[in-house]
This record gives C-alpha cells, structure tokens and sequence, in this order.
C-alpha cells in the first residue's frame, strides 16, 4: 500500500546528506575561524611589538604588512567614530570598498538592513567585543551578501580602535537555506492539495531555492489534442512527428519567468524536442551549461536574450519504471554538479508525488464504484424484498380465504338441501378456484423472481474475458439468432458498419440480443418495423445505437426501465422485469454506459457506448 | 361513511385487490369500489384523460393506493393529487408491503391520510382492513367539484 509519507523519503536521503554537507563546511569553517585566530593573535602581537620601539617596528613592518596582506580573512581597523585606520586586501575584496572608498561611505549603506550597524555597534559597547556576527551586507557593487564578523578594541596608530575580521559566509548561508527550503518543501508535499498544486510547490521551489529562471512540469498522459488542436499536429515528417498517441506530455506547471501553462508547450509529443527526448530517455541526464550554443537547444537567440546559461531536465519514473513526466529548467547561472543532484532528487520527489497521487485518484475512483454498486445492491434488495412479500401476502392471504371458504361450506352442508346447493355451487365453482388461482399464480411468481435474482447474480459473477472485438462479426450473428422473429414480423433491418470495441464478446452478445428482443417485441403493429444498428467512434469510446420505430416509451417511464423487476406493461408482454437491468449492469461491468431517448409513438433508441481499442 | 363515497383502488397485484375487497365486505363497507391496475390509469381517471372512464364532478372519492405499480408509482400518484388543488381534498390511503419507516414518513409527509403495511399474516392484514373499515366510517369524505374543465 503506498501512501503519502514515502515521497518524502527520498527528500529525506538528500537533506541527510546535505546535513552531512553542511556539518562538512562547518568543520572548514571552523578551522578557517582557527586559522583567523591565530592571524589575529599575530596581529595583535605584532600591535603590541609596535610599542617596544620604532627599530622593532620597523624590522617586523615587512612582516606584519605581508601577513596582513596575505591572510584570506577581511581584516577592518577602524575607530569607533568610524575612521578607518587600516584594512587588508581580503576586506576590499570582500566588500568590494577600496580604502579611500570605504573610509568615505556612510556606513549604514553596506548593510541590507541598516539598523543592523546599530545592533553590531550596540553589542561591542556592551560586551567589549563580538563573536561570529552573522549579518547581511550590500557588496559596493549592490549585490548582496552574508558575512560574518568578529571584533575586538585594539590600540592602533596610538588609536582606540575595533579590528573586526569579516568573513564571507554567502555560500554557507545559501546552502542552509536551501537545505530549510527543502525542508518546508517537503512539508508542504505532504499536504493534501491537488497535483496541480502540489506540481506548482515543487516548480516554484526549484525557482525560489535554486534560483532558476524558470521551471516546469509535463506529466505523461494520454494524448488529447492530437486531430484538433495541437501544435504539433502539423507536423508530418522529421523528427517532431507526433508517434504515440497515448503517451503525450501535458504541461501541469510553471514558475518563473513564465507562469502560463497554455500556449505552444502545453502538449509536446513524447520523443520529440528536448523535453519529450529527456521522457524517452533518448536523452540522459540532459545539462547543459551553454544553452545559447548547444545544438540541442532550439532557440539560441531567445536564450541568449533572456541571458540563459543553463538548462536541465529530469525524466520522472514510476516505480515500475515507466516515464510519467518531465521537470524542465532553464537558469542564468551554471549548475553545478551539487545542484544537479539535487535537482535530480527534487524530479524523484515529483515523481513519488504524482505517483501518490494517482493512487488516491484510484482509490476515490473505487471508492465511487464501490458507493454505486451498493446503492445497486440496496435497491436491488429493497425492490426484491417488496416484490417477494407481494405473491407471499396473497398465498397466505388466500389459504385463509380457502379456510373461511371450507367454514362456509361446512356451515352451509349443515342447511337444508335445497337451501345450501345455490351458495355451495358458488363457493365451489367461484370463490375456492380464485383461491387456488392466487395461491398458484403467486407461488409461480415467487419462482419467477427467484430465478431471476439468481440469474441476475449470476450476470455479475461471469468472468470477463476483455479483448478487441469485430463489432461487425458479433452484431451479425445477434441478428442471425432473431431472423425467424425478424422475418416473420416483416421487419426491416439495417445494420451500418461498426467500430470495433474493447469487451468481453458473451456478454455483449447478450446486451445486443437484449435489446434486439425489445426492439422487435415493442414494434407499432399499426405500421411496418424498421430496426436500424448503427456506431460512431467519441473520443475513447465507441457508441453503438439501435434504433427501432416502435411504440416508444413515455418520457415519464424512461428512467424506470433499468429497475429490476420493472416492467412498464405487464399484460401486454411476458417477460420477468430483468433485461434492461440485466444489460445495463453487464455494461457497467464493462466500463461503458448506456443510456435511451425515446419519443412515445414513434420509437426508442439505445445508446451503448463502449471503451475503444487503444490504437 | 356515506354509502354514496366510491372507493378508488389503485393496486398492480390482482390478488392484493381482491384481498382487500373481501375483507371491506366481511367489514361491512358495500361502497362503489373501482380498480386501476397501475399508477397511469388512476391518474387518467382523475385528472380525466384518455378513453377509460374518469372522475364525475360533485361525487366523493377515496383513495387506497399502492406504492410500487409499473409505469406510474404511488408516491408519483400521491404527489400529483396533493399538488392539484381540488384533488387534495380527497383521502388518500397508503396501503402498500412497503414498511420501510423512510418511505412511511415520506407519504405522511405528502399529505396521505393513512398508511397501511399489508403484512404477510393474514390475521393481521384482515385486522388491518378492518381498521381501514372504521377509518372510512369515521372519515369526512368531501365531494370534489373542480369544474374548471367541464
């Protein structure tokens, strides 16, 4: 049984080893803030040198200022009126500020929220110094970046001033908020949302957490708009002809750039273009860092207008293996062989979603079937139950008239012979044999219903045998078995060429047999019957009619006549009240419908329609 | 009850009319009684269509009406009567092997004057007539006019 919680599976391999990742870069971080320490103890010591004399200073100057230069860490000396006293090359790399740049910004502008100067400020003042202050700066350039500083006093130049060491932790930042990203992502897929919005999570999430430009999502179904509406329906040779029908991607979501999820790509026929290539896995993993020249991008100068870099695209798998879509992307930066992999988990996640998905969709669909034919059932049993009580009322009812007949009798024999002959001749030749008449006729109906709830019983127990069947064959020998009665009533019979039809071929025999029987037995005898078969394909099924120019029904009576036990006329012909329930549940079990217009005196139609043969 | 009323049995099962008709007599009702055999012909008496006789203005009517008839079923039958605004006068009885309390409710809930459920034993169903038999002796049965098509 698969449910929702095994999506997130694999989601949860991926974030252990992103965590196992990030425990990674903390160590190097670690060991960098190491390395910073002992630079900064260096710094120091040199500082403190720097006082024992001018000669010493000198001879440590060359020194000093290389490892000044040289450490990879931003260094900043500034006082804490915001003079800048000194800073090294790792610093203005950092923030992109040149000495002269930086010692005349207002400095609240390197800060994306200006009031953190005054949070870091504030905490010098109250405890001297600061450790691993995380913060969000504004490079010179505008872009923005995280950093993190630590300060402590330091007498310089004979200064009071704060050196701070700056870090930039932009990467390891980014990583962890992709890391909670995916995590709210996976949260978020395991609510009870249509696909749709579920598809529409995980698109948006590969746009907002990895920065794509746009992404999206096809799912493989079958095809729609292959004779009327698809683009590429046009196409009739190369390498875009449409070659499978049944299996065509669907678009279902969009972010980004483009959020539409009509237009020219909202059907791509599986095995053509790049996207229905990544479905037949025609192609493999498909990257490329350099859509604006690889070949197998189609439209160069649109990318190279959008300042597209990259593109990559996912095949989803079922468990079986079978492609069940694609996740498509474009982005402005490179990816790295760490985003494929991730991105390459994000498709397996989808892929488990839409899987979930389909199964819930299954089991509503049961669940559907399953309420139908119960309140089938039900009915089944209230009519049955009714239907059974009525001949029962009357056999014990007249067996109790037989009795109060015998009373009579017995009571009148006693009388007078002359008197009692006119009342027994009436009890003996009227009242008794009515008796008898009910107390039979009920026990023979009560036979005929039992028969036919077994016979009904029976009709949803015949094993299916589902094949492809030759409409033409099947309906001809239906005809063949009614030709005395056809021929014997004058009836003109015309049968049209037929689809073919997906079915179990006893079973159909007998629904067309069924209604043929009607036809012929509800014919007008006032004109000469015409009975007309006739099929057209509808989108996936094919739909069978059989028109007769008979009596007709009453609009009034036509959602009656799939009752069981119903029967409109019960003197006029024999039957047990079972054909049409009968067929209509041999069709229900075949996954077709049927249905039945009717005008009262000039004839009915049925309607079977039928699951085509998949091309 | 007025000897003039005519009884109106609308019942599919031959037997079940007959059944009630014997058991009326032995409890002394001798109105005019007439049968329909489904839903349909009761409907053209009343409302007066077809060929088959049909109600006569300023004569009383009851009516006991089986729920499950072809065509036509009672509770469409008790629908139409209670929508018609000279019709609803007239009492109708339920009597039906239906005792299903959904369906019971349902008829009360349209208007029918009794319910009777025709059990299988027949002491009690004699019983049951019985009762109908004094219900139809203490029931104010109106003419119904309703001439507007004369």
């Amino acid at each position: 049984m698969h449910d929702n919680s095994h999506h997130p599976k694999k989601m949860e391999d991926l974030l252990k080893t992103r965590t196992e990742e990030l425990a990674a870069a903390n160590l190097r971080l670690q060991q960098e803030i190491e390395r910073r320490k002992e630079a900064e103890s260096r710094v120091f010591q040199l500082t403190t040198e720097s006082k024992r004399g001018k000669q010493a200073l000198r001879e440590s100057e060359k020194k000093y200022q290389k490892l000044f230069e040289n450490v990879v860490v931003g260094i900043v000396i500034a006082t804490s009126a915001g003079n800048v006293l000194a800073m090294n090359r790792a610093f203005e790399e950092i923030t992109g500020y040149s000495f002269e740049a930086f010692s005349s910004v207002n400095l609240t502008h390197i800060y994306v929220n200006p009031e953190d100067r005054n949070r870091f400020l504030q905490t010098v003042q109250r405890l001297g110094r600061v450790e691993n202050f995380e913060v969000h700066l504004l490079h010179r350039s505008g872009r923005p970046y995280w950093a993190s500083f630590s300060s402590r006093p330091v007498r310089y130049d004979n200064q009071d001033g704060l050196l701070t060491t700056v870090l930039d932790i932009t990467k390891r930042r980014r990583a962890e908020e992709r890391i909670e990203g995916l995590s709210r992502l996976k949260e978020e897929l395991l609510g009870s949302e249509s696909l749709e919005k579920r598809m529409k999570r995980i698109t948006d999430g590969v746009v907002e957490i990895l920065g794509a430009d746009f992404a999206r999502i096809w799912l493989t179904q079958q095809g729609d708009r292959c004779d009327t509406g698809c683009l590429h329906a046009e196409v009739f040779e190369g390498p875009h002809v449409c070659r499978f029908r049944d299996r065509c991607l669907h678009l279902i979501s969009s972010s980004g750039r483009y959020t539409h999820t009509d237009g020219a790509h909202q059907r791509v026929p599986f095995g053509c273009y790049k996207i229905g290539r990544v479905a037949a896995a025609e192609e493999r993993g498909f990257l490329t860092n350099d859509v604006t020249r690889d070949p197998r991008v189609h439209n160069h100068a649109w990318a190279r207008q959008l300042g597209l870099k990259s593109f990559a695209g996912y095949r989803l798998i079922s468990h079986e293996g079978t492609p069940i879509g694609v996740l498509a992307l474009f982005s402005q930066q490179a990816l790295s062989q760490n985003e494929e992999s991730l991105l390459q988990a994000i498709a397996n996640t989808a892929a488990e979603v839409i899987q979930g998905s389909r199964i819930m969709e299954e089991m509503a669909r049961l669940n559907k079937a399953l309420e139908a034919k119960n309140t089938e059932l039900e009915q089944v049993v209230y009519v049955a139950s009714h239907d059974l009580r009525s001949p029962l009322v009357n056999i014990d009812g007249y067996s109790r008239e037989l009795a109060y007949d015998l009373e009579d009798l017995r009571r009148t024999l006693a009388e007078p012979e002359g008197k009692a002959l006119p009342a027994v001749a009436s009890l003996l030749e009227k009242d008794i044999p009515e008796s008898l008449r009910f107390i039979r006729g009920s026990a023979s109906k009560m036979d005929t219903l039992l028969s036919g709830l077994l016979r009904l019983s029976r009709s949803g127990r015949a094993v299916l045998t589902m094949k492809s069947l030759d409409m033409n064959d099947l309906m001809a020998n239906v005809v063949d078995s009614f030709e005395y009665q056809i021929r014997e009533a004058h009836v003109q019979m015309e049968v049209a060429k037929l689809p073919p039809c997906r079915g179990d071929g006893v079973q159909l025999n007998q629904v067309f047999s069924n209604l043929l029987s009607n036809a012929l037995k509800y014919l007008d005898p006032g004109r000469p019957g015409v009975i007309q078969i006739s099929g057209r394909t509808e989108g996936k099924h094919s739909v069978y009619c059989m028109a007769d120019n008979g009596i007709g029904i009453s609009e009034n009576y036509l959602e009656k006549i799939f009752e069981i036990f119903h029967r409109l006329d019960p003197d006029r012909c024999e039957g047990d009240g079972l054909g049409l329930t009968i067929v209509k549940r041999i069709i229900g079990r075949l996954d077709g419908s049927i249905r039945v217009e009717s005008e009262e005196g000039y004839g009915t139609r049925f309607y079977v329609a039928l699951p085509t043969v998949p091309a | 009850m007025h000897k003039d009323v005519v009884i109106l049995v609308a019942e599919d099962d031959e037997g079940h009319a007959g059944l009630i008709k014997r058991n009326l007599s032995r409890a002394g009702v001798v109105n005019e009684l007439l049968d329909f055999k489904n839903g349909q012909e009761i409907l053209d008496f009343l409302f007066r269509r077809g060929d088959g006789p049909v109600r006569q203005s300023g004569k009383a009517y009851i009516l006991l009406l089986d729920i499950r008839m072809p065509k036509v079923d009672g509770i469409q039958v008790l629908e139409q009567v209670k929508a018609d605004p000279e019709l609803r006068k007239m009492p109708v009885v339920m009597i039906t092997t239906t005792d299903d309390p959904r369906e019971v409710q349902h008829c009360h809930a349209l208007g029918c004057s009794n319910y009777i459920a025709k059990p299988i034993d027949y002491e009690k169903f004699v019983n049951a007539i019985r009762q109908l038999g004094l219900f139809l002796a203490v029931v104010q049965v109106p003419t119904i006019n309703g001439d507007r098509n004369p």
